[in-house]
């Protein structure tokens, strides 16, 4: 994960988290208040509603009361034959217009008058709904019982039901009477009856209604929310990329630096804060790096300068003792360089060889200068300590961990090789032979037969040639005799730039 | 003479023998003065002896009950209800009613010590008469 999606979801969580949080508290404590000011409504009425029921029952029960103590109740003793108290009863029953019937009930329980005359001579049927004892004029003990049924219909004129608001009766053990229907989802508040404990009055509202505000902004508070959220999302989005631009660009820099290696680029913030700071510390690093760099590639420029140097003039003291012309060492590192690329080397191994090839006869300084400036002909002794100079520069140059002494080591070594092993000091041939030492092999001879020696003239080209392609297989490799023939021009190039300069 | 005064004695039994002031069969009281009786229906006394007596009246205007007024407790409607106004502060109301001789009978029959009085034909074996006007 990027520092750049980092940082932005960091921003992103930041900011919307309270956002949402805060929002969520908001509309629960928006819908907790809808919900307190319709319960409180709701509670108002019901309260009304309970309160009048009670009233209504309490008037039930007082008349029931006065009923039971007047005078008339003395006519349980005839049976109620004049149907006095039952015209009583009807006419209370008539006057509290309700549904249900009195009945007075004799100890044993047989029903001595009722409002409902049918009823007389039988027992009571269903539970009364209140009983209060009787009482004669003349007696404390009570002579019977008054009873009344009320059916739950009774409640119902007391009942203000709208299509959305409805109230019904729950019973004590949790069943319901007169519900008109039934809401998918409901507020309910409900109060217990005074003078009836049993009956709890509930009044019921549908939730759709109840939060019909809530319902009809319901979209726009969601729209409004989302796009609250995406404004939020939007502003952090933008500070945190505005935030980490400058850090962006300075990654992007160091990326290209490192791409590109070029390490004269510069990251332009101007800034005074700590972002300004890192991009000046960073400038200066880039700067000194650069600036280290350049001096290393001077100090290897010149180091390798160096080397070269003291490898030519080593070779230059070799062949100055054996008084040779200066130039023959570059004609020889030249050839050599030619001969390396036809033959396939890569361009850096040919420039070593360029610049080994010239000591090929440095161990020609620990001859002895009577041997080594001998005018005429060696006899036996002298040659055999003239061939020594091949091993002994290969002695001289052996112990250097350098490649270019080692390759010069092996040129020294091996360049009077020949090709099919009557070379000296080891008799390799062919491949054994390191294409070091068949090419300088090459290079040398063709140069040496080519200038004036102190013991000859220079030869003729046509015999060089001709001896070459006599030797060739023999003391040279082939395929380098091919590459010298199919590319003479250049060789011959080679040879007039850098001519001796005779001072006869 | 003698005859003639069985005759009157008859006569005047049957004048005098139209209503009959009962009482429940079970109390062993038998004869009552009209004094008391008188004393009972004011509801000056509660009892007889041991008994307690619970008087019973008749409901509205009947015949019987101006005949009872006027022959036992022989005061006349205004009279009467001048006595129970006084009475009413005294916090005494009048005796209980029934709207029907056979409701007091009845009444009579089921209550222990109910004095009522019923026509002397409707009298049975429910009912003791105690008196007869």
């Amino acid at each position: 994960m990027s520092f750049k999606l980092k940082t932005i979801l960091l921003f992103l969580a930041v900011s919307l988290i309270p956002y949402a949080l805060t929002m969520f508290l908001v509309g629960n404590s928006f819908r907790q208040e809808l919900y307190d000011a319709v319960t409180q409504e709701m509670h108002t009425q019901l309260r009304l509603s309970v309160e009048r029921i009670d009233q209504h029952l309490q008037t039930l029960q007082n008349d029931m009361t006065f009923l039971a103590k007047s005078d008339i109740m003395n006519d349980v003793y005839t049976q109620d034959l004049d149907r006095r108290i039952s015209n009583a009863l009807l006419a209370k029953k008539t006057d509290l217009k309700m549904a249900g019937d009195f009945y007075l009930l004799t100890t044993a329980g047989i029903i001595v008058a009722s409002s409902d005359f049918a009823a007389i001579g039988k027992t009571i049927r269903s539970k009364p709904f209140v009983e209060v004892p009787v009482y004669s004029t003349f007696s404390t003990q009570a002579i019977g019982k008054l009873a009344v049924t009320y059916p739950l219909e009774n409640f119902k004129r007391f009942f203000s039901n709208t299509q959305q608001r409805h109230y019904y009766i729950r019973h004590a053990d949790g069943s319901t009477a007169l519900r008109p229907s039934l809401f998918h989802d409901s507020l309910k508040v409900s109060k217990r009856l005074k003078n009836a404990p049993d009956l709890t009055i509930v009044l019921e509202e549908q939730k759709e209604f109840a939060y019909r505000l809530l319902y009809k902004y319901e979209l726009w508070f969601i729209l409004l929310l989302i796009g609250g959220g995406i404004f939020i999302a939007l502003a952090a989005y933008y500070i945190a990329t505005h935030l980490i631009e400058p850090i962006i660009t300075l990654s992007n820099t160091a990326k290209k630096i490192t791409r590109t290696q070029d390490y004269t680029q510069q990251v332009h913030l101007q800034r005074d804060d700590e972002v300004g700071e890192l991009s000046h510390a960073f400038n200066t690093m880039i700067n000194g790096m650069d600036q280290a760099l350049n001096e290393i590639i001077g100090l290897n420029q010149e180091i390798e300068e160096t080397q070269r140097e003291v490898v030519f003039t080593m070779g230059s003291i070799g062949e100055s003792r054996s008084k040779e012309t200066g130039n023959h060492v570059k004609r020889v590192a030249e050839y050599s360089k030619l001969l390396a690329l036809y033959y396939g080397l890569d361009e850096e191994e040919s420039e070593m060889l360029k610049q080994a090839s010239p000591m090929h006869d440095i161990g020609k300084i620990a001859i002895p200068d009577a041997v080594l400036n001998k005018p005429g002909r060696f006899d036996e002794e002298e040659r055999r300590i003239m061939d020594t100079h091949a091993l002994l520069g290969y002695d001289m140059l052996k112990h250097s961990n350098r490649t270019l002494l080692q390759a010069a080591a092996i040129v020294a070594y091996e360049h009077h090789e020949k090709y099919d092993g009557s070379g000296y000091p080891r008799g390799l041939k062919e491949e054994e032979i390191h294409i070091y030492g068949r090419i300088t092999a090459l290079a040398d001879v063709f140069d040496a037969l080519g200038s004036d020696r102190v013991y000859k003239k220079a030869w003729e080209d046509e015999r060089i040639f001709a001896l070459f392609q006599e030797e060739r297989g023999k003391h040279f490799d082939p395929q380098l005799i091919d590459i010298f023939f199919d590319h003479l021009a250049e060789f011959l190039t080679i040879r007039e730039t850098f001519k001796d300069i005779h001072e006869s | 003479m003698k005859q003639i005064a069985l005759l009157c004695l008859l006569c005047l039994a049957l004048s005098a023998s139209e209503y009959s002031v009962v009482i429940s069969k079970k109390i062993m009281i038998s004869a009552v003065t009209a004094q008391q009786i008188r004393d009972i229906f004011l509801m000056k006394r509660h009892s007889l002896g041991n008994q307690k007596v619970i008087p019973v009246n008749l409901l509205g205007q009947d015949i019987s009950r101006i005949t009872f007024e006027n022959e036992i407790l022989k005061m006349d409607r205004d009279h009467l209800n001048a006595y129970w106004i006084k009475q009413h502060f005294q916090g005494i109301t009048p005796p209980i009613t029934q709207s029907s001789y056979d409701s007091v009978k009845m009444f009579v029959q089921n209550v222990e010590g109910a004095i009522g009085y019923i026509p002397s034909s409707m009298v049975d074996n429910g009912v003791k008469v105690i008196h007869e006007f």
